[in-house]
């Protein structure tokens, strides 16, 4: 008893413990309460530059707690030797530092010792909970239970995840999106009270969508996240600012000066994301140097343009080249899929090998969104109902990781989901909404898959391709 | 309706390329200054006689587009 005793003083004398803080606590809270309980004086890893401190600036403290993890490596001082003692009173775990030697850093380096508890933590928090903890998931989580009933477009490009584990906290909240198209339903119902920036570029006519097009398209990019008589979810931005840019006439026809206009517009609003989905006719070779030219500026200004390749294909046996302006190499060209990933008969490809490509596809065939009233929804095919996925994505892009631009374009076409069809008719893939891991508040064998409940959202019953049914063991 | 013209312009150069446009005569000119493009409608002109404009870049005639 003395001989362990005096074994376990030998050890505590050499180092430190560690201190996994309450449940919920954040780091703030936290130091006050410590300092409180035991006359420390901690610091946050916040207060070092990309929280990266080594053992001489442990040192120098009482402890540091790591922000990110919850967890406070504390140093005891003789003067106050009960301070550690009273963690455990105060619903805190406290280990001794002998965990970390027993798998093997004592040797190491200052630096390599922090790094690698660092890392084993991670390591171990990502097996448990998920590689991405934030203080909004809770919330995040019971939106997405809300979204369970979402068009298969939504669920392929992982807007609303079908896996159980991941779940999408982004909304395009602060990312304005221009639509340039036939105009806007403003009295459809799923988008009273929304505010809408418009303008008409259509001598004669006012913004209001005399078509339908331009409402299908600004609903699949910027619909709400619930509606009173939609069928399902089938807006992906749902809290992004919506810009309508009247380029087309009510017949569904214009000239590109408008279009021009429109852009113009729409960098000068500031927008991120334009959604074009049109095209002019096109035959042979080249594109146009004056819509390259604004789009490469555009760019330079943040602005995104992405524009449907075209319809104009009849797979397999004729294959179109992608149309004007979807050609110019700084307009992302987005063709169109089917739920099983073929890519649409009707979409057209990229046939010349330095331009004109299709960069990116989107789930075009069967796209159920909203319209102009009395018919208020329906379900459409074409690369113009693909355009507005890649659209509305962007600016989930955009809001999770603040890229603009040609960044932002990388980002659509490096995270997107590789396809078994040519490079030439889908370009990066499957266009990817960005997700995050849920984090699981209990222990997972105490709670086995089999008993995950099934997420079932009243207003939504009806789930076309259901493959939330995965995790029914 | 005439068509437009769409001229794409160099960086910096939009308002002597709008002068020099109303030299030839033209009236209806329309500037982007977000993307450097000026739309015209033009009257008699060439589209050569635009293209030796100092500043411009691209001169094409504006296209049909659809839904």
């Amino acid at each position: 008893m003395s001989k362990t005793l005096k074994k376990e003083e030998k050890v505590e004398y050499t180092g430190r413990y560690l201190v996994l803080l309450p449940e919920g606590s954040n780091t703030s809270d936290s130091i006050n309460q410590i300092n409180s309980i035991s006359g420390l004086n901690l610091k946050s890893s916040l207060e070092f530059e990309n929280e990266f401190f080594t053992d001489k600036d442990l040192a120098k403290t009482d402890g540091i707690i790591l922000d990110k993890l919850g967890i406070a490596i504390v140093n005891e001082k003789p003067k106050i030797e009960n301070s550690i003692s009273s963690f455990g009173d105060n619903q805190m775990i406290v280990e001794k530092e002998t965990v970390v030697y027993a798998i093997g850093m004592l040797d190491e380096s200052t630096q390599n010792y922090v790094e690698g508890y660092r890392d084993a933590i991670n390591q171990i928090t990502n097996a448990l909970v998920g590689s991405e903890i934030d203080e909004s998931s809770y919330t995040e989580q019971e939106s997405e239970v809300e979204s369970v009933g979402a068009t298969w477009g939504l669920k392929a490009t992982n807007v609303v995840p079908t896996n159980f584990l991941k779940y999408n906290p982004y909304n395009g909240a602060g990312i304005k999106i221009a639509i340039l198209d036939t105009g806007f339903d403003f009295t459809h119902p799923d988008f009273a009270g929304r505010p809408v920036v418009h303008q008409s570029f259509i001598s004669g006519e006012a913004t209001q969508d005399g078509h339908g097009h331009g409402t299908h398209c600004t609903g699949t990019a910027c619909g709400p996240l619930n509606s009173p008589s939609a069928s399902e979810r089938y807006g992906i931005a749902y809290a992004a600012s919506i810009y309508i840019g009247k380029v087309l006439s009510n017949g569904g026809s214009g000239g590109d000066g408008a279009i021009l206009a429109g852009i113009n517009w729409a960098i000068a609003n500031r927008c991120e994301v334009v959604s074009m989905s049109l095209r002019g006719f096109l035959t042979g070779p080249g594109y146009s140097a004056v819509f390259e030219t604004a789009a490469a500026r555009a760019l330079a200004q943040g602005t995104l343009i992405i524009a449907a390749a075209g319809n104009d294909s009849s797979r397999p046996g004729t294959v179109k080249q992608v149309m004007h302006p979807a050609n110019c190499p700084s307009i992302m060209a987005v063709g169109a899929v089917d739920v099983n990933m073929n890519v649409a008969s009707f979409s057209n490809g990229g046939l010349y090998p330095t331009y004109g490509a299709v960069d990116i596809a989107a789930p075009g065939v069967g796209v159920y969104s909203s319209t102009k009233l009395p018919t208020k929804y329906a379900t459409w095919n074409g690369t113009s109902m693909a355009t507005p996925h890649v659209a509305g994505i962007a600016a989930l892009w955009a809001q999770a990781s603040g890229l603009r631009g040609i960044n932002l374009w990388r980002k659509l076409t490096s995270t997107a989901k590789v396809l078994s069809s040519p490079a030439r008719d889908v370009g990066a893939g499957l266009v990817q909404a960005p997700t995050k891991n849920r984090l699981i508040k209990f222990p997972i064998d105490r709670f086995p898959i089999e008993r995950v409940p099934i997420l079932v959202n009243p207003r939504f019953p009806i789930d076309p391709i259901g493959p939330i049914e995965k995790i029914i063991r | 309706m005439k068509s437009k013209w769409l001229i794409s312009i160099k960086d910096g150069s939009l308002n002597t390329v709008s002068n020099d446009l109303k030299k030839l005569g033209i009236k209806s000119i329309e500037t982007l200054e977000s993307i450097g493009v000026i739309m015209i409608v033009p009257t008699n002109q060439k589209m050569a006689d635009i293209k030796k404009i100092n500043g411009v870049l691209s001169v094409e005639e504006e296209r049909d587009i659809n839904i």
